[in-house]
């Protein structure tokens, strides 16, 4: 057991590792890529550096992980327990996949400036400050790091007007919500005195809670709500993951829910556990909007890349009925769900950059027709993740499924988990007909799919992604019991604090 | 000495915003507004509040002030082709001019005895030790070390890492901005 003494400068330092060495990471690449930002090989140096960053500060995150870092002291800015631990892997998973697909994609798209990267790195700094933050203020400084970040990254293909068009409408939907979660952040401090999530905790239990911290709560959820783009704070997120270059909207639909989510759980569990009967209905009115909203406007969708979109509203919506439950079994669920959307959804935007050839933004179904006789793997690849995401048994989204619907379960809770059921059920509606196209329909041209292809390094990323949706699919039990403990730390972060 | 200094900087800080009101292009209106920030900083400094008046150089007078003129390049507002005439603007003028008279009005009855028996009287809101128990440790602390150390030490100890991801922010935005804004990369 590793005690580590958050008062103390070298205990930050030790706390902070992960995020401490890829920040830095991030500062040598960019310092090497201002000397070499010409060619598509320094592109792939920048590239191939960031994914050692990556890997550096993932080792760093399993030295404190392997060792059990628990805080010592009062509660300060950061937590230190396997939730985080937890999160922080599942946001640098995304970031490593999203630049093994960006490898060959900017290339392909003409995309050379190297900044690409250094973005990503930075952008994950972020996720890892939102995900392990202990107090709002670093709540909010993570997210907006890695909001900023991604606006930039969204908007990365000038060449192409909607590329623009999903950062504007991004940055301007981002700032908008980061105004509400300020406000909700000043409302909850003038109420409590503090913005440590643990002490507000305390300062809140065993008393009716405030109207002005109620309030602040209501601003958190909206301002966290339009991150997670749960209904009815979903409008941005078409258009940005369409217009986005593909490894982007992979990127958000992954890492930056992924962090969201984690914080999110992180704020109503530490810090509102007494308010959970006013925040419940809200949750589960969000989680009902988004599951029907979601899946049922996906149906109407041609392009994949908008289905996906919608899908992951969808998605939202489900994580968001885990989140309901307000267990610690609820936040594994969280955790399980976010590993299993995230390595599905990572390999189905990585096959979309391969269907998307080059200079190509809509990939649509009548696209995919007839796929599968010339390139049976991808059109494979993108079956499995189809099953996944509609979480049809052997593959990780059913277990992640059944997962919420037995914490639910477990809380006396019946109707959200029968619409999650029904829905998932509308959910086949959309993903088997990408199955259909590729097997069963003919393709338009004898070469239609000639240009379809993957970069080494993608197809390795994808192939990962593949077999560990459907690994875990068959055999979840080590994945099961690592969500499980994980959540369990969640609120034991050594608070001494009894009440106000 | 002090009132004399207060006059030249407060007469400097009334002749600076009429000039930022009064010029008719946008570029100089944002420098007159930068010399009426310097001016109410130096005011601050008379008013013993040290560090609000650095932060007022550092953040409106600098950064602020930056960010305008960055918009009015964009916004290339070289000549200002519709003036603000007509009807509508003529009502809006003397509603809000007619606001300020009766505020000024009222202003005008107030002595400084009864606005320190007002002020004796109404709930301290500005005080922190009136919101929250701890806000009584902040005013120790600023009579202690003065308003500079009374920041600083919290910012630099307790706050360090908010303080350093501050940072990083910072420097993400920067990279992002010039990504965006170089027109070949």
């Amino acid at each position: 057991m590793n005690r580590i003494d958050l008062g103390s400068p070298l205990g930050v330092a030790m706390a902070l590792l992960p995020e401490i060495l890829l920040s830095t990471w991030a500062l040598i690449v960019l310092l090497v890529v201002s000397w070499r930002h010409e060619t598509a090989q320094d592109s792939r140096l920048a590239g191939w550096l960031s994914l050692a960053g990556l890997l550096v500060s993932g080792a760093g995150l399993a030295a404190l992980w392997v060792t059990g870092a628990t805080p010592e002291g009062l509660p300060q800015m950061v937590a230190l327990d396997p939730f985080r631990y937890g999160a922080s892997a599942l946001a640098l998973l995304a970031a490593a996949g999203t630049v093994l697909i960006s490898l060959g994609y900017l290339e392909r798209e003409g995309l050379l400036a190297p900044e690409y990267y250094p973005l990503v790195l930075l952008a994950t700094a972020g996720m890892m400050f939102l995900a392990g933050a202990e107090d709002l203020i670093v709540l909010f400084l993570g997210l907006e790091v890695m909001s900023v970040a991604v606006y930039v990254l969204a908007g990365y293909n000038r060449a192409d007007p909607f590329s623009s068009e999903a950062a504007l409408k991004y940055f301007l939907i981002g700032a908008f919500a980061s105004g509400f979660l300020l406000y909700g952040i000043a409302l909850v401090y003038g109420t409590t005195g503090t913005t440590n999530l643990s002490i507000i905790g305390a300062q809140l239990s065993g008393r009716p809670i405030p109207l002005m911290a109620a309030l602040g709560l209501g601003l958190l959820l909206i301002g966290m709500g339009f991150k997670i783009s749960a209904v009815p704070f979903h409008m941005w997120a078409p258009d940005v993951y369409d217009g986005s270059p593909t490894p982007i909207s992979g990127l958000m639909a992954t890492g930056v829910k992924a962090a969201a989510f984690a914080a999110l759980v992180r704020v109503l569990l530490e810090a509102f556990p007494s308010a959970i009967g006013l925040w419940q209905p809200i949750v589960a009115g969000l989680a009902i909007a988004s599951m029907a909203a979601g899946n049922l406007v996906a149906l109407a969708q041609q392009s994949l890349k908008r289905m996906l979109a919608y899908s992951s509203i969808a998605h939202a919506g489900y994580m968001l009925v885990a989140v309901w439950t307000g267990t610690h079994a609820g936040a594994g669920a969280v955790l399980l769900y976010l590993l299993a959307y995230g390595l599905t959804t990572l390999a189905s935007f990585g096959l979309l950059t391969a269907l998307g050839r080059g200079g190509e933004r809509e990939v649509t179904y009548d696209d995919i027709a007839g796929l599968a006789s010339p390139r049976p793997a991808i059109a494979f690849g993108l079956s499995v993740c189809m099953l996944s995401l509609l979480g049809f048994p052997f593959t990780v989204g059913f277990i992640g499924k059944w997962y919420i619907i037995s914490a639910t379960v477990a809380e006396g809770q019946m109707i959200l988990p029968v619409i999650l059921v029904v829905t998932s059920v509308l959910s086949a509606g959309y993903y088997l007909p990408v199955i259909m196209a590729m097997y069963m329909r003919p393709a338009p041209g004898p070469d239609h799919h000639a240009a379809v292809g993957l970069s080494p390094t993608a197809a390795a990323a994808i192939a990962l992604s593949v077999a560990a949706v459907l690994l875990f699919g068959l055999w979840p039990g080590g994945l099961l019991d690592l969500a499980g403990t994980s959540a369990r730390t969640l609120t034991q972060t050594g608070l001494p604090l009894a009440g106000p | 000495m002090t009132e004399a200094v207060f006059y030249v900087f407060a007469a400097c800080a009334v002749a600076t915003a009429s000039m930022c009101v009064l010029s008719r292009s946008a570029m100089s209106a944002v420098l007159w507004l930068t010399a009426t920030m310097l001016s109410l900083a130096a005011l601050y400094v008379l008013l013993g509040a040290e560090f609000v008046a650095a932060i007022q150089v550092l953040v409106y007078a600098g950064a602020v002030m930056v960010l305008f003129l960055f918009v009015v390049m964009l916004l290339n507002l070289g000549h200002p082709t519709t003036d603000m005439r007509g009807p509508a603007a003529m009502a809006a003028t003397v509603v809000i001019a007619g606001l300020l008279a009766i505020q000024l009005f009222a202003l005008w009855s107030y002595s400084p005895d009864r606005l320190a028996a007002e002020i004796a009287q109404a709930p301290e809101f500005s005080d922190p030790a009136s919101l929250f128990a701890a806000g009584q440790a902040t005013r120790d602390d600023a009579v202690a070390r003065g308003v500079v150390g009374a920041v600083a030490a919290p910012l630099f100890e307790v706050y360090l890492v908010p303080f350093e991801i501050t940072s990083i922010l910072l420097l993400t935005a920067i990279v992002g901005a010039v990504v965006l804004a170089k027109r070949k990369i």
